[in-house]
């Protein structure tokens, strides 16, 4: 059987996939997942019957909840401003960077609880399901908010479309 | 038919609807260009999305976060799962011991744990000095296995130096009176071991520590870090000494 450290380690691509969304900063991403697998290790077997990537995530969510209630408190906006260092291969670069760092500055600006749904079924796959049982509210919520979150990214990038002046 | 809401038109993105409702949809895609445009500026904006936070996905993982991980893991233990379920402690020691540092969780520690043998009324100054079942199971059970005996019991974690030399043990221990604890003892030369540090486990929450980012937590998991865990054989060898010389 494989240790929870190298399960884990398997996880990072996704775990760190997941942490950018949340934060939408590639920085503060793997700074969440650094705390986050530092924690999990610490809680050595301690999570029950939970798949260790599910749990993993929720670890993560609660760090980062956790340290953006204390931003908030601080008066701090929480949203990452800064420029993410992207190297696209080619396959990636068939919509321009610039859209995706749209959509990335979008998704930032959601409400924390749309950017939650948003993370675990459009980014990371998982089923409504899945994702209610992981914040522990109703499907009925999940498929609200991630609609929700949708509307409001595709009314974004239509005005983006729009150019601002005539060329 | 109803309205296509947004909602609906998610759903279907993610193959979340049943089979009549799939139908629906389709057909009101199917007979009404607005919601087929609806449809599609939904799914770009969620295949945009996707495409954007793709990239830690495909990329390797930066040495970095590797090495820290690597790291973290010498300051926890492999064989949790053969341990009974309540050595699975809401706290190991080494967050235990941050929280300490931190402040987080000075309202768990017992300054006279009645496991602890001394009489701290004699002399106020002397260390808690483990009774002498502790001491026997920390001189002759090796790391990850129980030692049973008079309603005590006790699983030593693992063993470990301090930068200053001293070999200390983490363990836990269960008593009928005491429920569960967890705690650290350093064994001083001649005199045996000493309970460094022994937190009660029985009132401690599940759940996670707040992230409180405070330097005084990552210091001592850094010092943490620099003590060496000793491996099966060396451990093996002390406990034979110290089973032959007593505790």
């Amino acid at each position: 059987m494989p240790s929870v450290k190298q399960e884990l380690i398997t996880l990072l691509p996704r775990l760190r996939r997941y942490a950018y969304t949340l934060t939408g900063s590639r920085d503060d991403g793997d700074e969440l997942v650094q705390s986050a697998c530092e924690r999990a290790l610490q809680k050595g077997g301690k999570r029950g019957d939970a798949p260790l990537d599910r749990w993993l995530m929720r670890v993560t969510r609660n760090l980062w909840v956790d340290g953006h209630r204390a931003h908030a408190r601080r008066g701090e906006t929480g949203v990452d401003a800064d420029a993410p260092d992207m190297g696209f291969d080619g396959e990636r670069a068939l919509r321009s960077a610039t859209m995706l760092e749209q959509v990335r500055t979008h998704v930032a600006q959601l409400p924390q609880a749309q950017r939650d749904v948003l993370a675990l079924v459009a980014v990371e796959g998982y089923s409504y399901r899945e994702a209610a049982d992981q914040l522990d509210i109703p499907v009925g919520t999940i498929m609200s908010r991630l609609a929700r979150a949708r509307a409001t990214l595709a009314d974004q990038l239509q005005q983006d479309k729009r150019p601002p002046t005539a060329h | 038919m109803q309205a296509m809401t947004d909602e609906l038109l998610s759903a279907y993105l993610d193959g979340e609807l049943d089979a009549a409702r799939r139908a629906d949809v389709e057909t009101a895609i199917a007979g009404n260009p607005d919601t087929a445009r609806r449809l599609a500026a939904l799914r770009e904006a969620d295949e945009l999305t996707r495409e954007a936070f793709a990239a830690p996905a495909t990329e390797t993982v930066p040495d970095a976060l590797l090495d820290h991980i690597a790291g973290t893991q010498q300051t926890t233990r492999p064989a949790w799962r053969h341990l009974p379920a309540w050595l699975m402690p809401s706290a190991p020691v080494p967050t235990a011991l941050a929280g300490l540092a931190a402040g987080i969780v000075l309202m768990l520690i017992l300054p006279f744990v009645p496991l602890s043998g001394g009489t701290p009324a004699d002399n106020p100054e002397a260390p808690m000095q483990p009774r002498p079942l502790l001491a026997r199971a920390l001189n002759t059970t090796p790391s990850q296995q129980l030692f049973s005996h008079a309603g005590l019991t006790v699983a030593p974690l693992n063993t470990f130096r301090t930068p200053a030399g001293q070999i200390c043990r983490e363990y836990q221990a269960r008593s009928s009176a005491q429920g569960v604890m967890t705690g650290i003892a350093c064994r001083h030369g001649d005199s045996g071991w000493h309970n460094e540090i022994m937190l009660s486990l029985n009132k401690h929450k599940r759940g996670f520590t707040p992230a409180a980012a405070d330097g005084g937590l990552r210091n001592r998991r850094k010092a943490w870090r620099n003590a060496d865990m000793l491996s099966r054989d060396a451990e093996r060898q002390l406990l034979q000494r110290w089973s032959t010389q007593g505790g």
